[in-house]
């Protein structure tokens, strides 16, 4: 090892850099997590060591400094995994229904077990408020009872909130309920048209 | 921005470099320093370490700290003769959060604190400036030369300007497609054909 591991770091710059979350990435967190053990475990046994000594700043200072990079890198970690949890319930809010494919397709087994849980619960407690009130949609104060969208690229058949069916044909445009368009506009399937 | 993305930016800003000086040995420590040699680290050895690790070893008396370069003499001037173009993400990219942590550490040091207000308050207004009455773009790359901080602000700043816009041209209550949504859609739409957007 030469210098202060930077392992953590370089997955919060990735984080940082990237609209939603980038691809997870198992490898760069399995070698920080391991990174974070040796770093511990020689700290443990520099303390049991028969020469060290409290009072002398030649160990002292080896242990400070041991101990802070692992709490550093540490906390790294831990930011690194909850700031991809936060985004992912950012996301299912803003849009209001499962996640898209382009943005599954960047989580990791665990991140996706998540990801469906917390879809489950927000459902379950949606249906005890409400009794099935979607919460995510009108999320601001509606001015007309329909709205009018344009459809970007064919996307086969949807069921509306109402029940109906409809079948997304790439440039046709459709007169719809305002709770009906919303989810499909957010999620990015057709594009709001105003007069 | 929400608060998490805060915590990233808070432990990245702890990770930017002060010069070290050790006041004394140290066992095993050998391996922080690209130059040293053997297990052990050299009395007077001088060492660019993390923020968080100089405080810490500063506190136990181990080191001491000196100024960073991004904030010496040169800087200062050319903050004080002009600092709204002075490139302070070339410089260090959390200029102003590293600024006060440094200034911190090397108390000794009086006239950072001063330097680094001033700048701000120089640079802050010029940018609100630029946000409130440039149309849409960079002007002059200002964007360029903005550290993390002032970057958000700008951001924030144009967001309001861009939103305000949309309210006068009666487009406010236009629903739109959620931002990560169509992030996602434009990578998507470069990745050229046949190509998986996963390294093998």
């Amino acid at each position: 090892m030469s210098g202060v591991p930077s392992t953590c770091s370089a997955l919060l710059r990735e984080l940082r850099t990237s609209p939603w979350v980038p691809q997870y990435n198992e490898a760069d967190v399995q070698k920080a997590i391991d990174e974070i053990d040796e770093l511990r475990t020689h700290a443990h046994s520099v303390a049991h060591l028969d020469s060290f000594s409290d009072d002398d700043p030649a160990w002292t200072s080896t242990l400070t400094a041991e101990i802070q990079i692992y709490t550093h890198a540490r906390a790294c970690l831990i930011a690194y995994a909850t700031c991809r949890l936060s985004k992912i319930m950012e996301l299912r809010w803003a849009v209001g229904g499962e996640l898209p494919a382009a943005n599954r397709a960047l989580l990791s087994p665990a991140e996706l077990k998540f990801a469906d849980a917390y879809d489950g619960v927000l459902a379950e407690y949606m249906g005890a408020v409400g009794g099935g009130l979607d919460l995510t949609n009108v999320a601001s104060p509606p001015k007309e009872l329909y709205v009018g969208v344009r459809v970007e690229r064919s996307a086969g058949a949807v069921v509306l909130a109402s029940g109906q069916v409809l079948q997304l044909n790439a440039h046709e445009r459709h007169l719809l309920r305002r709770a009906d368009a919303e989810p499909l506009i957010l999620q990015g399937l057709v594009e709001h048209c105003q007069q | 921005m929400s608060a998490f993305d805060q915590m990233v930016d808070d432990l990245l800003a702890e990770e930017e470099k002060v010069p070290c000086e050790f006041l004394h040995e140290s066992h095993h420590l050998g391996w922080l320093d690209d130059d040293g040699d053997g297990d052990m680290l050299a009395s007077g050895a001088k060492i660019e370490l993390p923020v968080y690790l100089a405080s810490e070893l500063l506190r136990g008396n181990h080191v001491d700290v000196l100024t960073p370069q991004c904030f010496g003499p040169q800087t200062r001037n050319a903050l004080k003769a002009d600092p709204d173009v002075v490139n302070l993400r070339d410089k260090n990219e959390f200029f102003f959060a590293h600024g006060l942590r440094v200034a911190e550490l090397t108390p000794d040091d009086e006239g950072l604190p001063k330097v680094l207000a001033d700048a701000f308050e120089a640079r802050y207004r010029r940018m609100l400036d630029t946000c409130l009455t440039g149309s849409d773009g960079d002007p002059g790359g200002l964007t360029h030369r903005l550290s993390s901080t002032e970057s958000k602000l700008f951001r924030t700043g144009l967001a309001g300007q861009r939103d305000y816009q949309r309210w006068k041209a009666g487009q406010a209550g236009r629903i739109t497609a959620c931002d990560m949504i169509r992030h996602a859609r434009k990578r998507q739409r470069c990745a050229p054909l046949g190509q998986s957007s996963t390294p093998a």
